[in-house]
């Protein structure tokens, strides 16, 4: 069949295809229902993350703590600082995923979308390994305050400075594998748009 | 959240391109479900945007930009779940597929979801008449280009066609 008559097909349609229209009632209720799914999404993410870093801190601090005194208090203010810090990070990251508008030609929202899936994503890596350094930082000081510059203080220098190392490649990973498929679409769909 | 007058003027301009949104969400999507979700995503994505509309480029130019975005755009909200509004405007009739010029325009909207994202913004653009400036604007690419891809784009539906017949 000839592309011609199918597109004075695509035309008569168009002219005569049209849906119902929405009602304010239909409108409001769908507006209010995405915003809610994206808020909702955005949350999921980010108590997942929280339950992962929250672990991770538990562990760390049962392994620290020593009774309820004065030090331990101070460690669970500490932690709880560092959550919160890691929180607002991922957050700020998440809301600037979602908060992308589309209203630019397709060239500038897809570069702008690459753009805010590395930001997110370095947004991600910055808190994970952030999170190593203190944890490790918080065990090499308390193990220098226990016994001194022992071989055994070099050993968990040595073995905080393997994790803060093996965090950053885990994390990268980890926001390869968060962010790749996406990145790799926008990105293909942005070399269409570059293909003469 | 009451109805305001944005809401009142964005409900009129939405409804006065409805039919260029539910050819968009044809020319993405399969199946009625996924259509009916990105027409959602659309008038939600819509909204986002309308208050940065200032007139500045006309509406309808606007709304492909939008709808194309977030079409193009879509594999991010993948796994969300779908809002519960049904919207009539989007279901497609079953009918439609069968006979005569339905069973054309369904064969053009098969062709055209074999394209390419970019390509199949580009066939809708020119399908609706725009100009090679106005294609050019939604897009972000130069006239020039937009002729050359059409061209080339045209080539390939005429072949994605002819093997579906």
């Amino acid at each position: 069949m000839e592309l011609d008559i199918l597109e004075e097909c695509w035309r008569k349609s168009s002219r005569e295809d049209t849906p119902p229209e929405l009602q304010a009632g239909t409108l409001i209720q769908l507006l209010r229902d995405k915003t809610q799914d994206v808020r909702r999404d955005a949350r999921r993410r980010l108590r997942r993350e929280a339950t992962y870093y929250l672990s991770m801190l538990a562990v760390l601090v049962m392994g620290l703590a020593d009774g309820l005194g004065f030090k331990s208090l101070l460690m669970m203010g500490g932690v709880a600082l560092l959550l919160g810090g890691i929180m607002v990070t991922l957050w700020h990251a998440e809301r600037r995923l979602a908060n992308a508008t589309l209203a630019r030609n397709v060239r500038e929202t897809l570069a702008e979308l690459v753009s805010n899936l590395d930001a997110a994503g370095r947004a991600y890596l910055v808190a994970y390994v952030v999170f190593f350094v203190v944890a490790g930082s918080v065990v090499t000081s308390l193990v220098w305050f226990q016994y001194g510059f022992a071989l055994r203080f070099l050993g968990v220098v040595l073995l905080a400075g393997g994790a803060i190392i093996w965090s950053y490649w885990s994390g990268r990973a980890y926001v390869e594998q968060m962010f790749r498929g996406n990145r790799a679409e926008l990105e293909s769909c942005l070399r269409q748009l570059d293909l003469q | 959240m009451a109805e305001t007058v944005d809401q009142r003027a964005f409900l009129a301009l939405v409804n006065a391109h409805r039919a260029v949104v539910n050819r968009v969400c044809r020319a993405y999507t399969a199946t009625p479900g996924d259509r009916e979700e990105l027409f959602q995503e659309i008038v939600h994505q819509l909204w986002r945007s309308y208050p940065s509309f200032r007139g500045e480029s006309t509406p309808v130019t606007w709304v492909y930009r939008v709808a194309l975005n977030t079409s193009i755009t879509a594999v991010r909200r993948r796994t969300r779940r779908p809002a519960h509004v049904p919207l009539e405007s989007t279901a497609e009739p079953v009918s439609r597929e069968t006979g005569g010029e339905d069973a054309r325009l369904a064969l053009l909207y098969r062709a055209i979801r074999q394209l390419d994202d970019v390509e199949r913004a580009l066939i809708m653009c020119y399908l609706d008449d725009l100009s090679y400036k106005r294609i050019a604007e939604v897009l972000g690419i130069s006239e020039s280009n937009v002729g050359a891809k059409l061209n080339r784009t045209k080539a390939k539906l005429r072949d994605l066609v002819k093997r579906m017949e």
